[in-house]
C-alpha cells in the first residue's frame, strides 16, 4: 500500500522493498518481480478450477459416519436412478491395488495400507463411495441415496488408547514385504483378522507391528545417556503434547481429469507432479507415457498437497468413465478426510551441569498417524533428526513409536515433525536452565553446534536407511541468537502498567534441511530458442513460493539475459524431466541446483557453438548482457539471436538444448532463532504476542522480498498452532471444529504487535549461488519461544498445544 | 437455502409477509452463511426499505434504523462509543459492511456481538407486527417474550446517548465465536449486566444487576450468584470447561463493574 | 427472475433464480477470480466483490438483491499485461505468493485507496485486518502490507 501511494504521488517507489544480497550478482539476492505475479494478482486463469470445461462431470464422495466399521454391503440402486448419474464407485467395482497417498520417493517409506475404497472404514470421513454425475446437484442427491450397511467396530483416538493392551486394531490384515521380510512373517499373518481388513505392504521394514497398532518405530543412541543422567547436577523430565491441526490452504484440494486420445490428463494442484503420475498409474494400471500431469498454480500447499489425496480417485474416475471429471473438497472434507499434522507426545529427559553444559538428552516420541501410514516413519523421524543436531552433546538417545488410530488422517505438514521436536527440546532446555538457576541464553550459547562440528547423531536418522554423518556446514545460528537477544533486550524485565498483565520473553533455536541428500532428485532442461530467448523446463513444483522465479533468475544470472527473455515451464510431466517435488524444503536447493546445472551446460554449448561460428577459441569467449557472446581477444560479439538462428538454419548444428540433473550427498542446513515477547493476563488467562522476531540464515536469499514473506507466513501459521488452532474430536471421532470459524485460524488481529523477519547473511557452499531453504524452518520456533516466554511472564510451563487461556488459568491454580 | 426470495418495498409489506416459514433477510451474514441457524423456505429481503435506515438523535436517545450496518454505526458521529466498542467485536470489515443491528438482535445468538451492550444500556426496540402497528419493548423484554414477538419486524433500536457501559468479549481468535461477552452498564443510577454465554444463555443477569446497584460485590459473591442462576448451566464444549466459563464470567463482571462504578472507561 | 446489473462497467442481464448466490451468478458471467475458500462462511475473503462501492462477500449475497446494482470484481482491475499500481505494488512487495485470493486483496486495497487517498497506517491495518484469514498466503500479504506502512 505504501509502495502504491509512493508511485501514485512521485512516479516511483521511495522505500526499500527488501534488503539486497551479493553485490557481485545482477538479479540473484535482489528483490524483483515474481514472474507469475501478474497472472496471479490480476485473476487470470491460473488454478485447477479455472481449466474445467463445460462438459465436465462432478464427483462427490460419500464418507463414513463411523470411526471404525466393516462395510457389510452397499446398495446404490436408488442412487443410480438419479438423472445425470454416470457411475458410482465403491470397493466392489474398483481395483484391489494397495498403495499409499504420501507423495514420497519410490520405494516409499510409507506402507501401502489402503485401496481406492476399503471394505473397512477407519475414520469418520473415510471414503465409502464416489458418485460421478453430470451436475453437482445430481451427484449430491445420488450420494444421499446410497444405502450402506455397516458393522460398527470399537475405535482408538489417541496413542494412549492405541498402545493399551487389547486395544482395537486399526489394521489387522495380511502383512507383506517388498524387501526385508522377517523370517516369521507366515506365523505373524496367521493372526490376521477379517478379509475386509485388506493388506499392509512394506517396501522395506519399518519396525512396525500392526497387532499393537504400531505403524513404524525407530531408536538410536550416541554415547551413554543413562550414565550422563546419573552424573549430572540436574535432570529435568517432562512430556510435551501437540495437537491435531490442519493446513487450511485457501484453495481446498481439487482435481480435474480427462481422457484424450487414449491418455489421461490430470490438472493437479500439487507439490509432486511426478509422484501423482506414478500413483495415478498404479490405481488406473496405465503406464506413465499414457498419463499427463499438469501442475497448475497452487493456492496453498504447506505439505497437504504433497499427498495424492484426490488425484488418485479423480484420475481413476475419468479413466473408467471416459468423461472429464472435477472434484473439489469442501472445507469440512479438508479437515476430516485429507491430511493433518501428526499429533505427538514428546517426552524429554535432559541433564546438565552447573556450568551450563548439557550432558545428556533423551527424547521419546509417540506419534499418531491416524488410520493410514502416510509419512508415518519420516515425520516423527524429523522431530529428532532436525532438532538433536542443534546440540553439541555427546550423549543423546531417541526412541520413537508411531501408532495407527481412528482420527482423521495425518500426513506431511510444513516443518514435518520438527516443530514438535523443537517444542519439546527447547522447553526442556529452558526448564533445565531454570532448575540449574542459569540464564537460558547462556545455556543456548554454550551448547549449540557451530560450523565443522561432526554430527554423529545423524547415523541412525536416515529416512529408512543409514544416515550420513557429516560436519555442520554454513551456520548462522550463533549470529541469529546473539542478534535476536539484542533486538529483544534479553534479560530486561518488562513491566505492564496493568498489574494483571505479566510480560515475559523466550526464544528457540531452529534448523531444518534443504531437501533430502541421497534421496531427492531434480532435473531441468534449458532450451535456447531460435531467437536467442530461453525456455527452461523445470521438473520443480512452484507452489507459490517463487521457485520458478528462482529458476528464471539463475538463467538470467548465468547467461546474462534480461528476465523477460526467459520463460520457466514447470511441473508438466510431458515436457519437463523428473523431479521428486517440492517438499522437505528441497525446492530452492534441489530444483534450483538442477536449473544451475542445465544452464551452465547450455552456456558451455553456447560458447562452443559461438567459437565455431565466430572462428575463435572457446577460452577467449564469454557471455555478457544483454545476451551475447563476446571475444575477450578480438572484441567481436555474436548475439544469442544470431547464434541460435544460424544453428537452426538448415545447415547448422541444431538447437542448443541442455539437460541438468542434480543429486547430492551434501547437506545445506538452514539455521535460525525465533524470539517472542508475550503478555499474559494472570486474571483472565489471555495471552498476547507483543513481539515476534524471526531471524534466519537462508544462505543467499535469491528472492529476498518473497523470502521475508515466507517467514512471516510460516510464523503466523505456527502462532496459530501454538495458541489457537485445534481439531477437537468427540467420543465417536467426529471433528467438532471442521470449519474455519470454530477451528481458530489466526487473523491479522492475532499477529504480533511488533513483527520482524531478519535474514542472517551466510553464504552456503552447496546451495545454488549459496542459497538454502527458508520456509519450513520458520514453522519450528513459535511454540517453544512463546511457551518459554509464558513461563518467564507468569511462572507456568504450558506443555501442550494450543496454549489457551483456560490452560494458563489451570496452571496458575485459578480454576 | 431458501427457495424463494421476496424483495419487500416497505416495512408494512415485510411485516405482513412474515410467518413461521419465512425469515427476514437483512445483511445476509447469518441467513446465507454455512451452517446457518436460520431455516426458512422464504426470505423476505428488507434491504431496500428506506424506513429501516438512518441514525437520528432525539431527547438524549439515539435511534438506529434496523438495517444500519455495523460499519455505518462505527462511521456515525451519533452512535455512542460504548456501542461502537461492541461493533468492533466483529472482526471482519467486510462482514461489518453487511451485518446489521436489526439482524444481530433478531438472531439472538448466544455469541451475540451486541446484546450484552444493548442489555446493559437498556436499549429499546421498535417492533412492527403483521398489522403494521409499531410498539416499543426493551431488549430484555424482547428476549423474554420472544415467542409472541418473533414474527415482528425490528424497525429500530434506541439507545441512550449518555450511559456508562463497558463490554468485554472473549474469543479464541477475533473471527471465532465468542465463548463469553459481558457488558456492565449504569443508566440513571441502575446497574445492568448483560451476558452472552456461548451455548448457554443470552440474558440480563437481574440478581447480580440488582445487587451491584446496591453495593460492591466480591469475586466470590458474584461467583456464588452465577452458580445459583439456573440459566447459567455451563457445559463442557469446544469453548472450554464449565469451571473456566464460570470463573471468567465472575471475574469479568467484577472487573467491569469496578470500571463502571469508578467512572473509568 | 430477471436481474439487471452493471458488472465491471458493462450492463449485464440474467434470467436466474434470485436465491442463487451472487458468486454463482458471477461465475456464470465468467468472473472466476471470485473464489470460495470457506464454503460460504464469510471468513477468508476470497469471494470479496464491491456492490455499489462497498466490499461484501459474494457468497453471502443473493442474486436477487443486486438487481439494479453496480458490481466490481477482482478481474475488473488491470490485466497481466496492464497491471494497476496497486497490483504491481503487491507483486513488488513480495506478497503475491500462493495468491488464491490475491486478486480479491487487490480489489480491497484498490477500494481503500479510492475511498481514502491518504490512509494512515492504522486505517490500513484496520482494513486489511478484517479482510482475510485462513491461510498463510493471505496473512503474509496483510502482515507485509501492514509492516510496510
Amino acid at each position: 500500500m505504501k509502495l502504491a501511494l509512493e508511485k501514485m504521488k512521485g512516479g516511483c517507489y521511495k522505500s526499500e522493498i527488501a534488503p539486497s544480497f551479493r553485490p557481485e550478482l545482477e538479479v540473484i539476492g535482489k528483490p524483483g518481480a515474481k514472474i507469475d505475479g501478474p497472472q496471479l494478482v490480476s485473476g487470470e486463469r491460473a488454478f485447477v478450477e479455472d481449466y474445467v470445461t463445460p462438459d465436465t462431470c462432478y464427483m462427490v464422495v460419500l464418507r463414513s459416519p463411523h470411526a471404525s466399521a466393516y462395510i457389510n454391503s452397499i446398495d446404490d440402486s436408488e442412487a443410480r436412478k438419479v438423472e445425470g448419474v454416470i457411475e458410482i464407485l465403491t470397493a466392489y467395482n474398483t481395483p484391489e491395488t494397495h498403495y499409499m497417498q504420501a507423495g514420497q520417493g519410490n520405494p516409499e517409506p510409507s506402507p501401502h495400507d489402503r485401496r481406492l475404497f476399503n471394505l473397512k472404514v477407519r475414520h469418520v470421513g473415510d471414503r465409502v463411495a464416489a458418485v460421478i454425475a453430470e451436475t453437482l446437484e445430481a451427484a449430491k442427491e445420488a450420494c444421499s441415496k446410497i444405502k450402506v450397511d455397516y458393522e460398527v467396530l470399537p475405535a482408538v483416538f489417541t496413542v494412549e488408547e492405541a498402545m493399551a493392551p487389547g486395544a482395537p486394531l486399526v489394521h489387522n490384515g495380511i502383512v507383506e514385504y517388498r524387501s526385508g521380510a522377517p523370517a516369521d512373517l507366515d506365523e505373524y499373518n496367521k493372526k490376521a483378522g477379517d478379509p475386509r481388513e485388506g493388506k499392509v505392504i512394506y517396501q522395506f521394514p519399518l519396525h512396525a507391528d500392526i497387532h499393537k497398532n504400531i505403524a513404524a518405530s525407530n531408536k538410536g543412541e550416541i554415547g551413554n545417556v543413562d550414565e550422563a543422567f546419573a552424573h549430572s547436577d540436574a535432570v529435568v523430565e517432562a512430556t510435551y503434547q501437540t495437537s491435531q491441526i490442519q493446513h487450511t490452504p485457501l484453495e481446498t484440494h481439487l482435481c480435474f481429469a480427462k481422457m484424450e486420445g487414449g491418455r489421461l490428463t490430470v490438472y493437479a494442484s500439487t507439490q509432486v507432479p511426478y509422484h501423482v503420475r506414478r500413483i495415478v498409474g498404479w490405481v488406473t494400471g496405465l503406464p506413465e507415457n499414457k498419463i499427463h500431469i499438469i501442475k497448475t498454480r497452487v493456492g496453498g500447499g504447506y505439505g497437504s498437497k504433497q499427498d495424492i489425496l484426490i488425484e488418485d480417485l479423480t484420475g481413476y474416475a475419468a479413466f473408467v468413465t471416459g468423461r472429464p471429471v472435477f472434484c473439489h473438497n469442501t472445507r469440512e472434507e479438508e479437515f476430516i478426510a485429507n491430511s493433518t499434522r501428526h499429533p505427538m507426545r514428546v517426552h524429554v529427559k535432559m541433564s546438565g551441569n552447573k556450568d551450563g553444559q548439557i550432558t545428556g538428552i533423551f527424547m521419546e516420541v509417540c506419534a499418531n498417524t491416524g488410520p493410514y501410514g502416510n509419512h508415518c516413519l519420516t515425520v516423527p523421524m524429523n522431530s529428532c533428526s532436525k532438532t538433536l543436531p542443534l546440540f553439541k552433546c555427546d550423549n543423546m538417545r531417541y526412541d520413537l513409536k508411531v501408532y495407527y488410530t481412528n482420527t482423521p488422517p495425518a500426513g506431511a505438514y510444513q516443518g514435518y515433525g520438527t516443530p514438535k521436536g523443537t517444542y519439546g527440546l527447547m522447553m526442556a532446555m529452558a526448564e533445565l536452565a531454570d532448575k540449574l538457576g542459569i540464564d537460558y541464553k547462556d545455556m543456548v550459547l554454550k551448547n549449540h553446534v557451530e560450523e565443522g562440528y561432526m554430527l554423529e547423531i545423524l547415523k541412525g536418522l536416515g529416512e529408512g536407511r543409514e544416515g550420513n554423518v557429516v560436519p555442520v556446514g554454513s551456520c548462522g545460528l550463533d549470529e541469529a541468537v546473539r542478534k535476536g537477544c539484542d533486538m529483544i533486550n534479553w534479560g530486561k524485565k518488562e513491566v505492564s502498567s496493568d498489574p494483571d498483565w505479566k510480560i515475559g520473553k523466550g526464544f528457540a533455536m531452529i534448523m531444518q534441511g534443504s531437501g533430502l541428500p541421497g534421496l531427492d532428485h531434480s532435473e531441468a532442461i534449458a532450451k535456447l530458442e531460435t531467437d536467442g530467448t530461453v525456455i527452461l523446463n523445470s521438473g520443480g513444483a512452484d507452489i507459490g513460493t517463487g521457485l520458478d522465479t528462482i529458476s528464471a533468475k539463475i538463467v538470467a544470472e548465468i547467461l546474462k539475459l534480461p528476465m523477460d527473455r526467459i520463460t520457466v515451464n514447470s511441473g508438466d510431466t510431458d515436457s519437463c524431466a523428473f523431479d521428486t517435488g517440492a517438499y522437505a524444503s528441497s525446492g530452492t536447493f534441489f530444483s534450483g541446483n538442477a536449473s544451475v546445472v542445465a544452464t551452465r551446460k547450455l552456456k558451455d554449448m553456447i560458447i562452443k557453438e559461438a567459437a565455431f561460428q565466430m572462428g575463435e577459441k572457446e577460452e577467449d569467449l564469454d557471455v555478457r548482457a544483454p545476451g551475447e557472446v563476446y571475444s575477450k581477444k578480438t572484441g567481436k560479439t555474436l548475439s544469442y539471436y544470431e547464434l541460435s538462428h544460424t544453428a537452426c538454419s538448415g545447415t547448422g548444428h541444431g538447437q542448443m538444448i541442455a539437460h541438468g540433473t542434480f543429486t547430492t550427498a551434501a547437506s545445506s542446513v538452514p539455521y535460525g532463532a525465533h524470539f517472542a515477547q508475550v503478555a499474559v493476563n494472570t486474571r483472565t488467562g489471555e495471552i498476547k504476542v507483543q513481539k515476534f522476531y524471526a531471524l534466519q540464515d537462508a544462505g543467499t536469499p535469491i528472492n529476498p522480498e518473497v523470502a521475508l514473506c515466507q517467514m512471516y507466513g510460516a510464523v503466523m501459521k505456527s502462532i496459530g498452532h501454538t495458541l489457537h488452532e485445534d481439531m477437537i474430536l468427540d467420543k465417536k471421532g467426529r471433528c467438532l471444529t471442521a470449519n474455519m470459524t470454530d477451528y481458530g485460524v489466526p487473523m491479522i488481529s492475532e499477529a504480533p504487535e511488533d513483527f520482524k523477519a531478519v535474514l542472517i547473511d551466510v553464504n552456503d557452499e552447496f546451495g545454488p549461488f549459496g542459497a538454502k531453504s527458508i520456509s519450513e524452518i520458520a514453522c519450528n520456533g513459535a511454540a517453544p519461544a512463546i511457551g518459554i516466554a509464558i513461563h518467564d511472564a507468569c511462572g507456568v510451563w504450558i506443555r501442550n498445544w494450543p496454549m489457551t487461556p483456560e490452560k494458563v488459568l489451570k496452571a496458575l491454580g485459578k480454576i | 437455502m431458501a427457495e424463494k426470495l421476496v424483495i419487500a418495498s416497505s416495512a408494512k409489506e415485510a411485516a405482513a409477509l412474515k410467518n413461521s416459514k419465512s425469515a427476514f433477510l437483512a445483511g445476509g451474514t447469518e441467513d446465507n452463511r454455512l451452517n446457518s441457524t436460520v431455516d426458512a423456505k422464504t426470505l423476505i429481503s428488507i434491504g431496500r426499505i428506506a424506513d429501516l435506515d438512518g441514525i437520528t438523535k432525539k431527547d438524549g436517545c439515539i435511534r438506529i434504523g434496523a438495517m444500519t450496518t455495523f460499519q455505518e454505526m462505527l462511521d456515525s458521529s451519533l452512535v455512542p462509543d460504548y456501542l461502537k466498542d461492541a461493533c468492533r467485536f466483529m472482526g471482519s470489515r467486510t462482514k461489518r459492511n453487511m451485518a446489521t443491528v436489526g439482524g444481530n438482535i433478531a438472531l439472538r445468538r448466544t455469541d451475540s456481538y451486541l446484546y450484552p451492550t444493548l442489555i446493559a444500556s437498556h436499549a429499546v426496540l421498535e417492533l412492527m407486527d403483521a398489522k403494521g402497528e409499531v410498539s416499543e419493548r426493551c431488549v430484555c423484554c424482547y428476549l423474554k417474550r420472544y415467542d409472541e414477538l418473533k414474527d415482528c419486524l425490528i424497525v429500530a433500536v434506541n439507545v441512550p446517548q449518555k450511559a456508562s457501559v463497558v463490554s468485554k468479549r472473549y474469543a479464541n481468535t477475533v473471527q471465532s465465536h465468542a465463548v463469553l461477552t459481558v457488558s456492565v452498564g449504569e443508566v440513571e443510577g441502575k446497574i445492568r449486566v448483560g451476558v452472552a454465554a456461548k451455548n448457554t444463555a443470552l440474558k440480563s443477569l437481574c440478581d447480580i444487576s440488582e445487587a451491584l446497584s446496591q453495593k460492591d460485590l466480591s469475586d466470590d459473591e458474584i461467583k456464588k450468584m452465577i452458580e445459583a442462576d439456573k440459566d447459567l448451566r455451563f457445559e463442557s464444549d469446544i469453548f472450554g470447561s464449565p469451571e473456566y466459563k464460570r470463573y471468567l464470567l465472575a471475574v469479568t463482571i467484577s472487573d467491569l463493574a469496578k470500571k463502571v462504578k469508578g467512572g473509568k472507561r | 427472475m430477471r436481474i439487471d446489473c452493471i458488472i465491471n462497467g458493462k450492463n449485464r442481464s440474467f434470467d436466474i433464480d434470485p436465491t442463487m448466490r451472487l458468486r454463482d451468478m458471477l461465475l456464470i458471467n465468467g468472473n472466476f477470480a471470485v473464489r470460495d475458500s470457506d464454503d460460504c462462511e464469510g471468513f477468508c475473503g476470497s469471494d470479496t466483490v464491491l456492490v455499489d462501492g462497498t466490499p461484501v462477500y459474494a457468497n453471502l449475497v443473493l442474486a436477487g438483491e443486486v438487481n439494479g446494482c453496480e458490481i466490481r470484481t477482482p478481474d475488473g482491475l488491470g490485466n497481466s499485461q496492464h497491471l494497476t499500481i496497486v497490483q504491481q505494488a503487491m507483486i513488488d512487495a513480495g506478497v503475491v505468493q500462493s495468491a488464491y485470493n490475491a486478486p480479491a486483496a487487490a480489489l480491497l486495497l484498490t477500494w481503500l485507496l479510492e475511498k481514502n487517498p491518504n490512509p494512515s497506517k492504522e486505517e490500513i491495518g484496520k482494513e486489511s485486518e478484517s479482510f482475510q484469514g485462513g491461510d498463510q498466503g493471505c496473512l503474509k500479504r496483510n502482515l507485509h502490507q501492514r509492516r510496510r506502512l
